[in-house]
């Protein structure tokens, strides 16, 4: 239940935001109609964060830290500019797009997992902790459905909402990769 | 093209007006805390990030010229074995456990600080009312989290200490 809680603060840490970022970036086209697009996007973005993690923590794949943050940070702006370029359609890709770039965010995770975890607790702990970072991710999601769902209530243009967020994840993203270009490419 | 001439006017906006740093680091140690029956004596081991651990000797080294590198092993340790007594504290029944610091190993990437305390009661009665206050670091990082992981007759809880928790927990096998 420890790991569960783990994964759970971990997600929801407004400190590391660029998890929240992204899943604002992931679900702009997104409502409760979509409801089952939504299970799968999210669902998506956790198999390809839990594989890297795994795989990253257990040193099967080894990427230097920098980069890792880098490409976070490329994630949430391209997502957020995939949607804005859609015109907040929805696509097909999401949920492959989701998978790769959840991928990315796991590799984050990896040098931190394999601190936390011991060696005879490593797969026992990795389950739990990827089922609470699951149920954050669905936490952050239904809050950012309902802010939609309530905006459109008031008569809020769910287009112009969109078009708001969009223009704030743009702009955080952009940050991030301005900061996080790593020193040797210059 | 309004929409987007409206993003990226937004997106400017916050460049030039959004100047908090944008980065997450992890702030955390675990702590393995064994009960031996056979030695009779409670031990264990803090496992802490190098550099984390460095700025915290700096920070009681301030009031002097030097830096904890500069300093030799033994000096290094008794400075470890200041800084664990002071944050991190066992109590088991509400009796204090007498945690003694009592080495170090530095690996690549992490540092291990042994301790060891002895067990003056029976076996049993370290079944019940743990009491772990663990604010190692937290003096440098509020974000700090220390994970413990108790270890008692085959039996295993972890939990973690940190500022949600008053850097406190408690537990009952």
């Amino acid at each position: 239940m420890f790991y569960v809680e783990l994964g759970l603060r971990h997600i929801l840490d407004i400190q590391g935001y660029d998890h929240m970022l992204f899943l604002i970036a992931l679900t702009l086209p997104l409502t409760f109609k979509e409801w089952k697009q939504v299970i799968w996007w999210v669902t998506a973005f956790t198999l390809g964060h839990s594989l890297t993690l795994g795989l990253a923590a257990t040193d099967i794949i080894v990427v230097e830290s920098n980069w890792v943050e880098l490409g976070i940070s490329l994630t949430i702006f391209l997502t957020a500019a995939f949607h804005l370029m859609r015109n907040f359609s929805l696509s097909k890709a999401g949920p492959y797009l989701s998978l790769v770039f959840g991928g990315v965010h796991g590799l984050g995770f990896g040098s931190y997992y394999s601190f936390i975890a011991q060696n005879d607790s490593f797969w026992w702990a990795w389950l739990p902790f990827n089922i609470g970072i699951e149920l954050g991710q669905i936490f952050i999601v239904v809050v950012l459905l309902f802010v939609y769902s309530i905006s459109q209530k008031i008569g809020v243009q769910l287009q112009m909402l969109r078009s708001l967020i969009t223009g704030v994840v743009l702009t955080l993203s952009t940050l991030m990769i301005l900061e996080r270009i790593p020193n040797e490419l210059f | 093209m309004k929409k987007l001439v409206f993003i990226l006017i937004l997106t400017c906006f916050g460049l030039a007006g959004f100047t908090t740093k944008v980065k997450h680091e992890f702030y955390v140690s675990v702590t393995d805390i064994y009960v031996d029956a056979q030695k009779a004596q409670i031990n264990g081991v803090v496992k802490c990030f190098p550099d984390d651990w460095e700025r915290a000797m700096n920070a009681l080294l301030s009031h002097q010229l030097e830096r904890y590198v500069q300093l030799d092993s033994a000096t290094q340790d008794s400075l470890h074995r200041v800084y664990l007594k002071k944050h991190f504290n066992v109590k088991v029944g509400q009796q204090p456990i007498a945690l003694t610091f009592s080495g170090t190993v530095t690996g690549p990437d992490e540092v291990y600080l042994l301790f060891e305390g002895p067990m003056e009661m029976p076996f049993e009665a370290y079944k019940k009312d743990w009491n772990v206050s663990h604010t190692l670091l937290a003096d440098i990082y509020p974000s700090q989290e220390n994970i413990v992981i108790l270890h008692y007759s085959g039996q295993k809880y972890t939990s973690s200490c940190r500022e949600g928790n008053n850097y406190e927990f408690n537990h009952s096998f």
